[in-house]
């Protein structure tokens, strides 16, 4: 089995990330190799397994509280480090290109 | 004074004594990683002003006598956030990243009297074998400065290895605690899953992901899995449980039954000089009174391929927080909102990021989910079923925790990285099942430590200690140092 730059191009533009031409070539490559090692799973029998999602051997949704923090060194913290700020909350960049619509 | 080759609790008893105060062992622990540093790269960054300042503080009200961490030094892993300083995960994307708050680790450790020293070095988000994958420097294996230390944990490692700090603590996704253990002549563990709380962890595979304390004896690591082990209700998935897990250290193991995997022993890809070693060390074993019984493992070969696929899906998806907008790299003078996230993922992750993203994304879309990661999971099904029989003959299960000795800078990008995932084959089956494990140093190969690898049975851990305990007490490679270029010996 292979995929092509194309399929992974198509990968990359869901997942948010971009790769140059020559980077595309590569990574193509490498994915097909290691394709290669993936598919040894083909090999076993996994016929009527269930599979197994979670690490934890005793799952329990355990519940707390749901207690919100008024801390406002905590928020002025939290807003230091985003893109922008405005009124307390966050401003991102125009959703569509030419800048209308926007926040 | 020689103080970087001390035991915790050699360092607390000195403090108790008054031979030592804090504030004098954090100088000298400081003044020690000032004159090695520059060699070993082990840091991202340090906190010394902040450590002197606690350290003080602790001479002023006393050690107290009954709580051996109290003025201790410590450093962690660069993926445990920290409210002080800055917390990187060894990435651009947060290389300028503060936390608001401590991981529960940190909070422990802080409030046992642990004077945390600094953050280590790392792979970018714990993703690599060798520490190389760290956007800001290489990390030297201590033990010969051409080698790399391990990883992800590679920063830890090196640190406690180079006698930096008594201990240090790492996370292990599939390997990273206990292959740079090995790398180093440390005794590593991975806890079984949900004995340490992931609540402040910057998450890899949240399914797979525990920390885990590094140290040179089985005592001290134990020690320190008493302080950082428990129930923590910011972490759903941490289990409730009350251990002691020194409870069983001194106790010899004769009629312990120690499995030996065939699998493990006659794989293609294992070194002989490791092979050699690790059988000693099972003869070693025996002459301590083990019962040696052969085992099978019969899907082993199958783990790596189900790790990387069942990790790198963990991995596409919880990555997709760095978005560029609330913390972390933000891309310059953005188009529009798309053109920000694609830019800031695109120049904040580093290759071997952006790969798993690619992969772990192709694993779960639609045209190879079943093939990849549905099947992936079956397979980690069977694999839990294969250990859980295993572990019902024997006691504790042992082999190489490595396929071979820590490899030359360098090397693994000349590799293949399919290639180069073979290598943690011994390691990835544990943390896809759940179960503990722990690396001890067994010898030395050219001059490059032998680590092997203790499994045990769900929060059996104080078992692990016992063995590698009683291996301690009748061998001294865990009482050799390195000599480091610089350092004072």
């Amino acid at each position: 089995m292979k995929v092509d730059e194309k399929y992974i191009a198509e990968m990359s533009s869901i997942m948010k990330l971009e790769f140059s031409s020559e980077e595309l070539t590569e990574l193509t490559k490498e994915i097909n190799n290691t394709f290669s090692l993936l598919e040894q799973l083909d090999e076993i029998d996994t016929e009527g397994v269930e599979g197994t999602f979670y690490g934890a051997v005793d799952l329990r949704a355990r519940f707390r509280p749901d207690e919100p923090v008024k801390d406002e060194e905590e928020v002025k913290a939290l807003l230091d480090q985003a893109i922008d700020t405005e009124n307390n909350q966050i401003k991102v960049p125009a959703i569509l290109d030419d800048g209308e619509g926007g926040a | 004074m020689v103080l970087h080759k001390k035991s915790i609790e050699e360092l607390h008893d000195m403090l108790v004594s008054k031979e030592l105060t804090v504030v004098e062992l954090i100088e000298s622990t400081f003044e020690y990683i000032d004159s090695i540093e520059k060699e070993i790269g082990a840091f991202i960054s340090t906190n010394k002003e902040a450590a002197l300042e606690k350290a003080k503080a602790i001479d002023e009200r006393g050690v107290d006598p009954d709580n051996v961490f109290d003025g201790i030094p410590i450093a962690i892993k660069d993926n445990i956030v920290m409210k002080e300083g800055k917390t990187t995960a060894a990435s651009k994307m947060l290389e300028n990243f503060s936390s608001v708050y401590d991981a529960t680790i940190v909070e422990k450790v802080n409030d046992a009297g642990m004077i945390i020293v600094g953050k280590n070095n790392m792979d970018e988000f714990a993703m690599g074998g060798t520490t190389e994958n760290s956007y800001f420097h290489d990390t030297k294996n201590p033990w010969d400065t051409t080698k790399v230390p391990g990883g992800s944990s590679g920063g830890s490692a090196a640190a406690v290895a180079a006698g930096m700090v008594p201990v240090s603590i790492g996370t292990d996704t599939g390997g990273s605690v206990r292959q740079p253990a090995a790398f180093n002549n440390l005794v590593g563990i991975k806890p079984t899953y949900g004995t340490i709380s992931r609540y402040g962890i910057i998450a890899f595979a949240s399914s797979l992901d525990q920390a885990g304390p590094l140290t040179r004896t089985a005592k001290d690591n134990a020690l320190m899995m008493n302080l950082l082990s428990g129930r923590d209700d910011k972490d759903n998935t941490s289990a409730e449980i009350d251990i002691d897990y020194t409870e069983k250290i001194g106790k010899d193991i004769k009629g312990l039954k120690v499995g030996v995997p065939y699998e493990l022993f006659h794989s293609k890809v294992l070194k002989e000089d490791v092979r050699e070693k690790v059988n000693q060390a099972v003869e070693k074993l025996k002459e301590l009174g083990a019962e040696i019984v052969e085992i099978n493992l019969p899907n082993l070969k199958y783990s790596v391929a189900a790790y990387y696929i069942i990790a790198s899906a963990e991995a596409s998806s919880n990555l997709q927080r760095f978005d560029g907008i609330r913390y972390g790299y933000h891309a310059e003078d953005p188009k529009s909102l798309d053109d920000l996230y694609v830019r800031s993922r695109t120049e904040g992750f580093g290759p071997e990021v952006r790969r798993r993203i690619i992969i772990g994304s192709l694993a779960l879309s639609t045209d190879y989910y079943d093939r990849f990661y549905g099947e992936a999971t079956k397979v980690r099904t069977i694999l839990r079923n294969d250990y859980e029989k295993a572990l019902e003959q024997v006691d504790v299960i042992v082999g190489p925790s490595m396929t071979r000795t820590a490899p030359s800078l360098g090397d693994v990008d000349e590799k293949d990285p399919a290639e180069e995932y073979m290598d943690d084959i011994f390691t990835v089956s544990v943390n896809l099942t759940g179960v503990p494990a722990l690396s001890l140093p067994v010898g030395f190969s050219n001059g490059l430590p032998v680590g092997m690898q203790v499994i045990g049975n769900y929060f059996d851990e104080a078992t692990l200690y016992q063995v590698a305990n009683a291996f301690q007490e009748v061998t001294d490679y865990h009482k050799q140092y390195p000599e480091i270029e610089g350092g004072v010996n």
